[in-house]
């Protein structure tokens, strides 16, 4: 800088450059960073009353999601419960009416069920193994967020 | 600005590590059944079929014992080898405990598996292993009832002039007759004996 000059004024296109990396690379960074956690191990569903008569009724309106997804070790228990007045065929079963099934999955895996509360009559259970690293936790969690985000 | 780049680049791989290890979730451990499990218990549908063993065979004949119903073919190359292998290992890890489990192989293909055949084809596994077949239809009533499917199709290998695409879980029945279980398929034979164990000791 020559003495007595006037400083070089900032430029404003780093400056702005830099808030606009902070705003992306934050949420990465806690997306990446933070652990994948959940209140409870356990992911219930719950084939409300009446379905069977719907569905005789022509509506055929899933109220259970066709896919389920779950983590090994921390929320991997998968617990179906039949509140319809009919059984209902889950899997390789029949749940009567008020029965439940506990069924905890403790490796990845892709489980594909029956399951007459579904209009097409399938339900996937997803099982993948815990997210520990940053990269699979920022993968999870963008996978999560595409499939909440996509119409089912 | 180079600074701050620097700082990052050294913090970064260091918060990876950090957070690799200290938020490691600890392994969950089943304190009940390892497989499915039924809430409230009902009585596991009941049948009558034809034995391996020459005579009718019903549920009703093994109250007192834990009994495994599987469903199955003896022309399977695929599901039920893998689980007669499993069914085999966890009798042998029961040791004595074993004389008080029966498994009932109910098969879904019975054009070819009459009692005979499913008697040598079990034997081979455990001799204490028994089959049942019976009538299309019976068989049909059977799977319906314990909300199992089986339909015949393609088989791959050409020696065979089909195969039977079949569930391939096992239904825990408790000592009083209970369907108590489901065990999907491939489950670890350190986890069927575990289960199988939990029945056994089970007092009501």
């Amino acid at each position: 800088m020559i003495p007595g000059a006037a400083p070089a004024p900032a430029r404003p296109h780093r400056r702005l450059a830099v808030i606009v990396a902070g705003l992306f690379l934050t949420p990465v960074l806690i997306a990446s960073l933070w652990p994948v956690t959940f209140d409870s191990r356990e992911e219930l569903f719950e084939i409300p009353k009446g379905t069977f008569a719907r569905h005789m009724a022509g509506d055929h309106h899933d109220l259970l999601p066709s896919e389920i997804d779950l983590v090994v070790g921390i929320h991997n228990v998968l617990t179906l419960k039949n509140s319809d007045d009919v059984p209902q065929t889950f899997g390789p079963t029949l749940l009567m009416p008020g029965q439940s099934l506990r069924i905890p999955f403790t490796r990845a895996s892709e489980n594909n069920f029956n399951c007459t509360a579904h209009a097409n009559g399938q339900l996937l259970v997803l099982v993948e193994d815990t997210p520990t690293w940053p990269w699979e936790r920022l993968s999870w969690r963008l996978r999560r967020l595409l499939r909440s985000l996509s119409p089912s | 600005m180079k600074k701050t780049l620097l700082a990052a680049a050294l913090l970064l791989p260091l918060l990876t590590l950090v957070s690799h290890f200290a938020f490691k979730p600890p392994v969950a451990t089943e304190q009940g059944f390892r497989s499915g499990t039924f809430e409230p218990p009902h009585q596991a549908p009941a049948f009558t079929l034809d034995g391996s063993g020459g005579k009718k065979l019903s549920l009703h004949d093994y109250l007192g014992k834990v009994v495994i119903v599987e469903f199955g073919y003896t022309y399977c190359e695929d599901v039920c080898p893998v689980t007669l292998s499993h069914l085999t290992a966890a009798f042998k890890s029961l040791g004595n405990a074993a004389s008080d489990v029966q498994l009932i192989y109910i098969t879904v293909d019975p054009a070819r598996d009459n009692p005979e055949r499913l008697r040598e084809h079990l034997t081979a596994f455990n001799p204490g292993f028994l089959g049942a077949t019976g009538a299309p239809e019976d068989l049909q009533s059977v799977l319906k009832s314990y909300g199992a499917v089986a339909r015949q199709v393609h088989s791959r290998n050409p020696a065979l002039p089909y195969a039977m695409d079949h569930s391939s879980s096992l239904y825990l029945v408790d000592r009083q007759g209970r369907l108590r279980g489901l065990v999907p398929f491939n489950t670890p034979v350190d986890d069927i004996v575990h289960d199988l164990r939990l029945l056994l000791t089970a007092t009501a």
